[in-house]
């Protein structure tokens, strides 16, 4: 099973703690190579960021860490580094608190995961 | 094999990616492409151990955190299992602390790319293990080689015989041998010098090789041994390959030497239907073969049916 992580301590003025409505770009988005792909992971998103809630409002919180782990590792890859950031930090709270009870791991991360919801809502190939 | 076949091939090598995330199979296709090599994708880990088993990858790229089988697991069972034991694996994960790495390593695992993962670190990483696999590759190819002829060595030939025996039983299958050995060698040494001797020897080996159908195992078993093993393939058929074999040597004109003639002996044992003692015996029924042929006159080729009656030799 996974170990601790140790790899989740930025601060929380991170690009992922940015509110408002701007939209996200890719990092990659003058990169020819990657255009179609970044086009494809923000066709799939709001997919996904939809099953994320259902989880999330229904307590299946090891899906929730496990797509948390999948945008953590991949979203960097299409050129959008602060959903990845955000959701290493949902991961992390989520992989913290495994041993507590529900309502103290939603509330451990629920911060992060509004995070990352708004963060997701936001990209624009 | 000749010496010439042993390179490495022309192919690209094929790289196994076993990822639960077909997002990171997405962008290491991506990546990759300009890459000389083959991706193969798998999405979980029993997905992954079964491509790692049928398609014998150059390299795996394995992910940790996997739903069900996560990627230590897959770590264990690639070593545990003689087919993928020497597999290098990169582990490719978000899992971060120092006690996870640890564990890959001890598991076997080669290197360890974190993820996020800056996509030119990772290729010069996928390279640099292509490289250690290419030439590990190649050394273990020379080492099965023999030096003066080209053809499989004596090791070789004592790893794929039990091998071959174990298949052909296992498919009802005919399955041959033949033991060669060249005639009065020493006196060609005595006669000519070593030099003209280990000409011999490499001709020898090549009219074998050129004789030989690619399914056949051609070694160099010592001296001025040779054995064939040849999967598929009745007694019958055998003493005819060996014949041509016995008669091309024969018929050999020597430029260095044009008075000498050089002629070999052959035993052959064999049997169809995947019946057979065990490799010992059977290369010992072959060896017997052989020494009738010796003991006859030379030049022939004697055979034994292992499960019929014996043939009769050719001259």
């Amino acid at each position: 099973m996974p170990g601790p992580h140790e790899d989740q301590n930025e601060p929380h003025n991170e690009p992922g703690n940015q509110s408002g409505d701007e939209p996200l770009k890719s990092e990659f988005g003058h990169d020819p190579e990657m255009l179609d792909l970044i086009e494809l992971f923000v066709g799939e998103l709001s997919e996904r960021v939809s099953k994320l809630q259902e989880a999330w409002e229904s307590g299946e919180l090891e899906y929730v860490r496990m797509e948390a782990h999948r945008l953590k590792g991949a979203a960097p890859g299409y050129g959008f580094s602060p959903i990845g950031q955000v959701a290493g930090r949902l991961e992390h709270a989520l992989t913290e608190a495994s041993d507590t009870a529900l309502t103290a791991r939603v509330e451990a991360a629920s911060e992060d995961f509004e995070r990352l919801v708004n963060l997701c809502g936001r990209v624009a190939a | 094999m000749t010496q010439s076949s042993i390179h490495e091939s022309e192919t690209r090598p094929l790289v196994l990616v076993i990822d639960d995330s077909i997002d990171v199979h997405r962008l290491l296709q991506a990546r990759l492409r300009s890459e000389p090599l083959e991706l193969v994708q798998a999405t979980s880990g029993e997905a992954g151990l079964e491509l790692a088993r049928d398609r014998t990858p150059a390299i795996v790229l394995l992910d940790l955190d996997m739903p069900e089988m996560d990627g230590f697991e897959v770590l264990r069972a690639l070593k545990d299992d003689p087919r993928t034991l020497h597999l290098p694996v990169i582990v490719l994960s978000g899992l971060q602390s120092p006690h996870d790495k640890v564990t890959a390593f001890d598991l076997g695992a080669v290197d360890y790319v974190t993820k996020p993962f800056d996509l030119t670190e990772l290729k010069v990483r996928v390279r640099s293990a292509l490289r250690v696999h290419q030439l590990l590759d190649m050394l273990a190819k020379r080492a099965q080689v023999d030096g003066l002829t080209g053809l499989y060595n004596r090791a070789h030939f004592d790893q794929r015989w039990p091998e071959a025996i174990a298949t052909a039983k296992r498919h009802g299958r005919p399955l041959s041998i033949a033991m060669l050995d060249v005639d009065h060698f020493k006196s060609i040494n005595d006669t000519y010098g070593h030099p003209a001797g280990d000409a011999v020897l490499q001709e020898v080996a090549e009219i074998v090789q050129n004789s030989s159908r690619a399914s056949d195992i051609a070694c160099r078993y010592g001296g001025e041994e040779f054995v064939i093993v040849m999967p598929d393939t009745s007694p019958e058929e055998a003493q005819v390959l060996c014949d041509r074999i016995r008669t091309t040597l024969e018929q050999t004109n020597w430029l260095k030497h044009p008075e000498r003639t050089v002629t070999c002996c052959l035993g052959v044992a064999g049997c169809d239907g995947g019946e057979g003692p065990d490799s010992d015996e059977w290369l010992s029924k072959a060896d017997q073969a052989l020494y009738r042929a010796k003991t006859t006159g030379r030049n022939r080729v004697e055979t034994t049916r292992l499960d019929g009656p014996q043939l009769a030799q050719t001259a």
